[in-house]
């Protein structure tokens, strides 16, 4: 009893600490071993203490207790004592943090759990977050377990909201099941409280990161400010010498910047600086109104920079995962009233609908989490959005434009730049700031005080020529990237025509936009260089009608392979159009595409399925993957990136370039050798053989996961093929011991049917006999590295309802095809059997026999 | 001094003289010239706590401007400045009631000088020349301020509307807008432009008629020889949220006609069909009337689209903006006269909510898609189209032209118009014709926008060759045929459309046109429209392999006019028959015959192939036959080649269509005055509404 209540009194004071912790050790040695056991309750109140202290007083005692070495120091002495080797094993470089997590997990000694709770701060972050879904659903599940690693959790929440989200996600999708059965617990309470940002995820910005991230970060920020950077120079003096001016240019440029006033436009002259910022005070918060135009924005405007000075840390309370969290909101809303909308290309259009919509409340703030570069969601292309072929639910695809940036939260945003525009955007800014030149002396009074200076009248047809001739500058600019002779001609043919009458410079207006799209066209078709436009300007040369013809018939039969355009399945053509296209094409069309920053992502939104057997399946492919590379097994595998966000709704991240074989059958009309060798060439060219043996890399690698995992609902759109010939699963709903509605079909140990077969060469070819090999070299490896490979199963069926734990022991099962007990030799005659088995087997056909009749997938 | 009221009056109210209304009393005291607010302390704040009796007061007003204008002046002036005091007042009934006042006094004004103009007299008479800017400037920031207060306060819709009636006086005080002086105050006072804008995004489903109505009046000021404030900043005007949701106003209304007229057709179908339609439509343009915020498309919608398509590039994007889950359509009926414009986008309605709503079957029609701008102006373009013959439908129609030229004019409108992703299903409505029958099928399939715009130029040509001949109508559309062309041309897009029944429809007008040639040549320049019919053949010659989709298409071209040459050849003959005489005509003429040289050449060479090959042969040539030969005999055919077959003079509203234009704004503001009178009736009948909610209110 005297050392509990020495070791009380010592554990909070942090000060005094070092002198005493050497004192505990020496009690507890002499102590006999009714001593021992009493240590042991000690230890089991002191870990259970915390969940009885407020919330509040549990931080503060938590980061006092982080900071002093007493307790770590101590309950290291203790480890040393009771288990030496455990620790030697911990403090050596062979600890890994799989092996962590999984002696968390199995070891049901308070000080060992307590030990490890405290090594996780000392463990690499980017390791440690691959175990978040295993640190999670033992926070839930396990309470013991929960109290070693609140304060880890909590610590890492207030450090970062990327965290914060992630907990906030997983704990949501994890809890859910249980909450139906339990009453709200700890990490219920966890969850609100990282969701009503107890633990203030703080956010700073570090002005050195400038520095280091230099050159990007300050070009970025002159394009983005273009409006104040390409002013006349005399403009620019009288700038600086004025500090009134200087006050409306940021002030301008703040309305512009869309996020603060309601009306961007409210920072024409005519409001003076004082209205437009308050306006900017009154904007109202509309998280998640996504017809206010700011639904993503929190209002948080900490790090605007106010005359050239930037704060280094946001110190409102403004809500900082609200933003995200109103976007994946948006998005999932979107996903849950599509099935609702009967055909397929009514979802298309309803969704593009949609897409627009959220442009509106774009660019912001925001970031698709799985892409770990920092990046700002500038705008969806919502054209390109589609959905995907599923029967009742309606996953669909988005293509969103970010501009990658240094610090999400502090980074200045791009300017919202309007569609129509395409890319002179400044047309408008320019007009602008010459109003207000004009303006300032006569603030307020005066009609027809606009523009006096150049001309007396103005109409529409002037503020269309006033925009060619901006535009006309524009052309100037950006003429770097595109045909430079061509646009100097534009422009002083421009220039000609600003001399002449108002009604031909509005025709020039049109003439300019259209020679800058000509430009534009010029680029993507540079072979058929339109000299038709120059020689129309030749009276009467002879033209003739048959070379028209044949270049028709050209264009038909050269231009790519591309599917057709189907209503029934509008995402086949999508997916199918290579991505470096794609991504040129959204760019050109974007009015953000001039950024140097910007790039093109995709997700995938799926909702109203579990997402959670995709995640463990992208966890154990991930390490496999790791283990093969390890060992050297040349096989593919392509994990696919999971966002879970609640129990029945995710993201996830699309295979760039790839289709599945069901698309491909349906929309080329062959078999899949033919397919083969009409992408990649004749059967003996070197893009064939190298297709192909990436085929049955890829093949390998997969017969192995699907084996391992007892992956089913196998059919032809479950399998898609890449560009370069892997064959990629995707859709693990059902593995371990869920089946498609139980039915019992798929037998057979992994899908391989003849038609891979004859990619591969046939059964007597060498490429089939590697494809075994690699079968059981990747076996073996994988069985070598099984520890690593069975906690993240074992932990997440720690408490789970998921579906693929609910028959039998999942676990046991899946130790059992890792054949511990078979020799080399033995395993390699297993592994022929089994592709034997499965080549030959009844039920796959049966299965994509029925498939086909039901869902219309292509056998 | 009532008694001296009363005799003055019995010739109106012999009967009613006893229970005279309070209001009453105090309007005739101050009519009199006396001053009762210096016996009364609190007589103005009697006078704008009662119910206005608009009627009288206008009758009482008027009467006493024509019998002794003198005493008049000085008590108007004063009641002007009592009304400027009030409507600042924090005390909303008493504001409501000084918004209703200035409304009638400058209507009366406005009325008794129609002739005059409302210039410096007519101003003088209402408030005194001194201070007038000023106070018609305080006019305008009480309007301002009125129109930003915040929706959740009770009454505050009512008071946004009567703050419309103010401005809308203010601007429709004479037929001509330029003569009206009062507008000035109003482009010196451009804070209302952003009001304007914030109450488009805030509520647009309650004011969404006032906005459209007042931003077509201010931009039609001085439109071309002086600078308009209001022009200058629409035309820069960048806030999405508002373009899309100003589209969504025009849009739903659009909707709404169309839906109205689908029922009302279908329920005709069986009986009497052609008469039902002409009298519903006249119906539809009368159904506005007693409701203050009617619901017919009325051209002031036009008219503020046409100048948001026209001025602001930004515009664009918003027309193809899908409004999907905020459209409730439910219970709008033609019966259904009083409930609101359709709820435009339920700003606060919780997304959950959404879902749920839109489980409902009745919805699911919704899902059509085709609730966006465009799509839904294509129908309203085709129904409007069918009722050209009647003038003021013809205008309207020229109206719906001249958008779509601005559209088609427009390379992000038709980069949008031809993309392929963005498909809708355009239904358009054809008129009855002997020869056809009517397209009965609902839901025609999805398309790029493009084709239901091509659709719809193919079906006006089809429908619009009468004794009447809208020669105006048929330059628009066969110019936004060559727009199309040529952006195609530019783009080198490949749009999927069956090109053969445009090409037999364009044949058919150049055939009817010769036809008509004694009835038309009379008035207008055929051959510079036939001109234009043959450039678009010879866009399709030249320059054929950058814009078609296979080979084959463009093998039919030359079928085409390889089957029609006779009436290439009349029209040929026609011209050489104006080209050869002095006439007024003769350059056009000319100017065909030259471009008619490459059809010339393709019938002459082609022909002489088909009857040297039919004459080896008994039997008529099959189609496949004759295109083998075209096929086979390109080799030997060469054309001219024409300057500038894309080119085109672009849309300027100055140089054509000034006048048309004048006149739309005199349409729609007497429409305004028409109506207005009806108004004040109803003036009384809200601010009745209002005294209902006294009690939430204050």
């Amino acid at each position: 009893m005297m050392f509990f209540r020495r070791h009380v009194q010592k554990a909070i004071p942090a000060n005094n600490s070092t002198a005493s912790s050497s004192s505990i050790p020496i009690t507890l040695h002499t102590n006999n071993n009714i001593a021992e056991d009493e240590h042991e309750s000690a230890e089991n109140e002191l870990s259970t203490t915390p969940t009885a202290i407020s919330p509040l007083e549990k931080t503060v005692y938590f980061s006092n207790e982080i900071d002093s070495p007493s307790l770590t120091t101590s309950t290291t002495e203790h480890l040393s004592v009771k288990h030496p080797g455990l620790l030697r094993l911990f403090d050596s470089t062979v600890c890994t943090v799989s092996m962590i997590i999984s002696y968390l997990f199995s070891s049901k000694e308070p000080i060992v759990q307590q030990f490890l709770g405290k090594k996780l701060f000392d463990l690499p972050y980017e390791e440690l977050d691959f175990y978040l879904p295993q640190l999670i659903n033992m926070y839930i599940h396990i309470q013991s377990i929960s109290n070693v690693i609140h304060d880890y959790i909590t610590s890492r929440c207030s450090q970062s909201v990327e965290f914060s989200l992630q907990c906030a996600w997983l704990l949501d999708a994890y809890i859910a099941d249980q909450m139906k059965v339990a009453k709200p617990n700890a990490a219920v309470r966890l969850l609100f409280d990282i969701l009503y940002e107890k633990y203030k995820p703080k956010i700073s910005y570090i002005p050195t990161t400038i520095n280091n991230l230099g050159n990007n970060h300050h070009r970025l920020d002159e394009e983005e400010n273009e409006n104040v950077n390409n002013q006349d120079d005399d403009m620019k003096s009288e700038r600086a010498l004025s500090q009134d001016n200087l006050m409306l240019q940021i002030n301008r440029k703040k309305g512009h910047q869309k996020s603060r006033s309601d009306v961007s436009e409210r920072s024409l002259p005519i409001v003076n600086g004082e209205t437009s910022k308050q306006y900017r005070r009154q904007a109202r918060l509309c998280l998640g109104d996504l017809n206010s135009g700011r639904a993503f924005d929190n209002n948080c405007i900490c790090f605007e920079s106010v005359n050239g000075f930037r704060r280094r840390e946001c110190t409102c309370n403004a809500p900082k995962l609200a933003p995200v969290r109103e976007f994946m909101t948006a998005l999932i809303n979107i996903g849950k009233k599509l099935p609702h909308v009967p055909t397929k290309e009514k979802k298309t259009q309803n969704l593009i609908g949609e897409m627009k919509r959220m442009n509106m409340n774009l660019p912001a703030r925001i970031w698709i989490p799985f892409y770990k570069f920092p990046h700002h969601v500038v705008r969806i292309a919502y054209t390109e959005s589609t959905v995907l072929n599923s029967r009742d639910r309606a996953p669909y695809i988005v293509y969103i434009e970010v501009v990658l940036c240094d610090n999400v939260f502090a980074s200045p945003l791009p300017i919202k730049q309007h569609e129509s525009k395409l890319r002179s955007t400044r047309s408008e800014e320019n007009l602008t700031h010459h109003i207000n030149n004009h303006q300032i002396p006569s603030n307020g009074v005066a009609i027809g005080g606009y523009l006096n200076c150049e001309t007396q009248s103005l109409d529409s047809e002037l503020i269309d020529s006033y925009r060619s001739f901006v535009n006309s500058e524009d052309a100037d600019i950006w003429s770097t990237s595109d045909d430079v002779t061509s646009d100097d001609q534009q422009q002083q043919q421009q220039q000609q025509q600003q001399l002449q009458q108002q009604q031909q410079q509005s025709v020039a207006r049109r003439n300019g936009l259209i020679g800058y799209r000509s430009n534009h066209t010029m680029n993507i078709n540079p072979e058929t260089l339109s000299i038709r436009s120059t020689e129309s300007h030749l009276s009467q040369q002879e033209i003739m009608p048959s070379d028209i013809r044949k270049r028709l018939t050209e264009v038909k039969t050269t231009g790519p392979i591309l599917f057709e355009r189907d209503p029934e399945d509008p995402s086949a053509a999508a997916l199918k159009e290579p991505w470096d296209k794609k991504e040129q094409r959204i760019r050109q069309s974007s009015p953000y595409g001039h950024l140097r920053n910007w790039r093109l992502i995709a997700a995938i939104v799926k909702c109203g399925d579990d997402l959670r057997h995709e995640l463990l399946a992208y966890q154990f492919m991930v390490r496999l993957k790791e283990i093969w590379l390890h060992e050297h097994v040349p096989v593919f595998v392509r994990p696919i990136t999971i966002l879970v966000l609640s129990n029945n709704s995710g993201l996830i991240e699309p295979i760039l370039n790839a289709v599945s074989l069901h698309q491909i059958k349906k929309n080329s009309k062959l078999s899949l050798r033919n397919y083969f060798l009409r992408e990649f060439g004749t059967e003996r060219s070197e893009q064939y053989l190298t297709a192909v043996k990436n085929f049955v890399q890829s093949n390998a690698a997969y017969s192995i996961i699907c084996y391992l995992l007892q992956v089913k609902d196998r059919h032809n759109g479950n399998i898609l093929l890449d560009d370069e010939g892997h064959v990629i699963h995707i859709d693990f709903g059902y593995m371990l011991s869920a089946t498609p509605k139980n039915l019992g079909f798929e037998s057979s140990p992994f899908k391989i049917t003849q038609e891979f077969v004859d990619i591969m060469g046939g059964l007597q070819s060498d490429m089939y006999g590697y494809y075994k090999i690699l079968i059981l070299q990747g076996l073996l490896a994988a069985r070598k590295h099984m520890d690593k490979l069975m906690p993240i199963v074992e932990i997440m069926q720690h408490g789970s309802q998921l579906n693929c734990f609910s028959k039998g022991n999942v676990t046991l099962g899946l130790r059992e095809r890792f054949h511990l007990n078979m020799t080399d030799e033995q395993l390699e005659f297993n592994v022929e059997k089994m592709v034997e088995s499965s080549l030959n087997s009844l039920t796959t056909r049966v299965y994509d026999t029925f498939q086909y009749y039901t869902n219309g997938i292509s056998k | 001094m009532s008694a001296d009221t009363n005799n003055s009056n019995k010739s109106f109210w012999p009967v009613k003289t006893a229970l005279k209304e309070k209001i009453v009393v105090l309007y005739d005291a101050l009519l009199t010239g006396d001053q009762p607010w210096l016996e009364n302390g609190h007589y103005w704040d009697d006078f704008f706590l009662l119910k206005v009796n608009s009627k009288y007061l206008l009758e009482e007003l008027e009467r006493t401007y024509i019998e002794k204008p003198s005493i008049l002046k000085p008590q108007l002036n004063i009641m002007f400045d009592q009304c400027l005091l009030f409507v600042n007042s924090t005390h909303r009934i008493r504001q409501l009631n000084a918004y209703y006042t200035i409304c009638i006094l400058i209507h009366v004004i406005s009325r008794v000088n129609q002739r005059n103009g409302f210039g410096y007299p007519a101003l003088d008479f209402l408030c005194g020349t001194e201070g007038a800017e000023n106070k018609f400037e305080t006019l305008i920031e009480s309007v301002n301020h009125t129109f930003l207060i915040d929706e959740s306060f009770s009454g505050s819709t009512l008071l946004k509307n009567t703050a419309f009636d103010v401005v809308l006086t203010c601007c429709t005080t004479m037929l001509n807008i330029n003569e009206n002086m009062l507008m000035d105050y109003m482009m010196a006072n451009a804070n209302l432009f952003d009001s304007i804008m914030q109450l488009v995004i805030r509520s647009p489903a309650s004011h969404g008629y006032d906005i459209c109505l007042l931003l077509a009046l201010l931009l039609q000021y001085h439109k071309y020889d002086t600078s308009n404030t209001y022009i200058v900043r629409f035309s820069v005007f960048d806030d999405e949220v508002a373009l899309t949701s100003l589209a969504q106003i025009i849009g739903s209304s659009l909707n709404e006609y169309n839906k109205a007229y689908d029922i009302e057709r279908t329920a005709n179908e069986s009986s009497s069909w052609w008469s039902s339609l002409t009298t519903f439509v006249g119906s539809a343009i009368q159904s506005g009337t007693g409701n203050r915020r009617m619901k017919k498309v009325d051209d002031c919608l036009l008219l503020a689209f046409y100048e948001a398509v026209h001025l602001n590039r930004n515009f664009i994007s918003a027309l193809t903006h899908t409004a999907t889950n905020s459209w409730n359509t439910k219970g709008l009926s033609l019966s259904n006269n009083d409930s609101l414009p359709p709820s435009l986008p339920a700003m606060s309605a919780p997304s959950g909510h959404v879902v749920q709503d839109q489980m409902d079957l009745s919805d699911m029609e919704d899902f059509s898609g085709s609730n966006n701008l465009l799509s839904i102006f294509l129908e309203y373009c085709s129904i409007i189209q069918q009722f050209s013959k009647n003038e003021d439908m013809c205008n309207t129609t020229k109206l719906c032209y001249l958008i779509l030229l601005c559209i088609t004019e427009d390379e992000f409108a038709n980069a949008t118009m031809h993309d392929e992703n963005v498909i809708f299903s355009v239904y358009l409505h054809k008129a009855p014709m002997r020869h056809r029958k009517r397209n009965s099928e609902k839901n025609p399939p999805s398309r790029p926008l493009a084709v239901a715009l091509l659709d719809l130029t193919m079906e006006f040509i089809w429908s619009h060759m009468m004794r009447n001949f809208p020669y105006d109508l048929y330059t628009k559309c066969i110019g936004i045929i060559q727009r199309i062309l040529s952006f195609q041309k530019r783009t080198r897009t490949r749009l999927s459309y069956p090109w053969r029944p445009l090409w037999n429809a364009l044949i058919t007008l150049l055939k009817f046109l010769q036809n008509c040639e004694s009835q038309l040549t009379k008035h207008r320049d055929l051959f510079q429209l036939a001109s234009k019919i043959i450039n678009i053949f010879n866009l399709f010659i030249t320059f054929g392999d950058t814009f078609l989709r296979t080979p084959e298409a463009y093998d039919e071209v030359f079928y085409e006019t390889v089957r029609c040459y006779h009436i290439f050849d009349n029209l040929f003959a026609f011209a050489c028959r104006y080209a050869n005489n002095d006439n007024e005509y003769k350059e056009s003429a000319l100017k065909l015959m030259v471009n008619l040289t490459n059809i010339k050449l393709i019938t002459h060479h082609f022909n002489t192939k088909i009857e040297a090959f039919s004459n080896s042969q008994n039997n008529p040539l099959t189609e496949n036959q004759v295109l083998d030969i075209i096929r086979n005999n390109y080799d030997t055919l060469a054309l001219k080649l024409h300057d500038d077959l894309d080119q085109y003079d672009s849309y300027s509203e100055k140089a054509t269509e000034a006048s048309f234009f004048a006149n739309t704004t005199r349409n729609i503001i007497g429409n305004y005055r028409r109506q207005y009178t009806l108004d004040t009736n109803s003036s009384v009948q809200l601010s009745n509404i209002l005294l209902n909610e006294v009690p939430t209110i204050s």
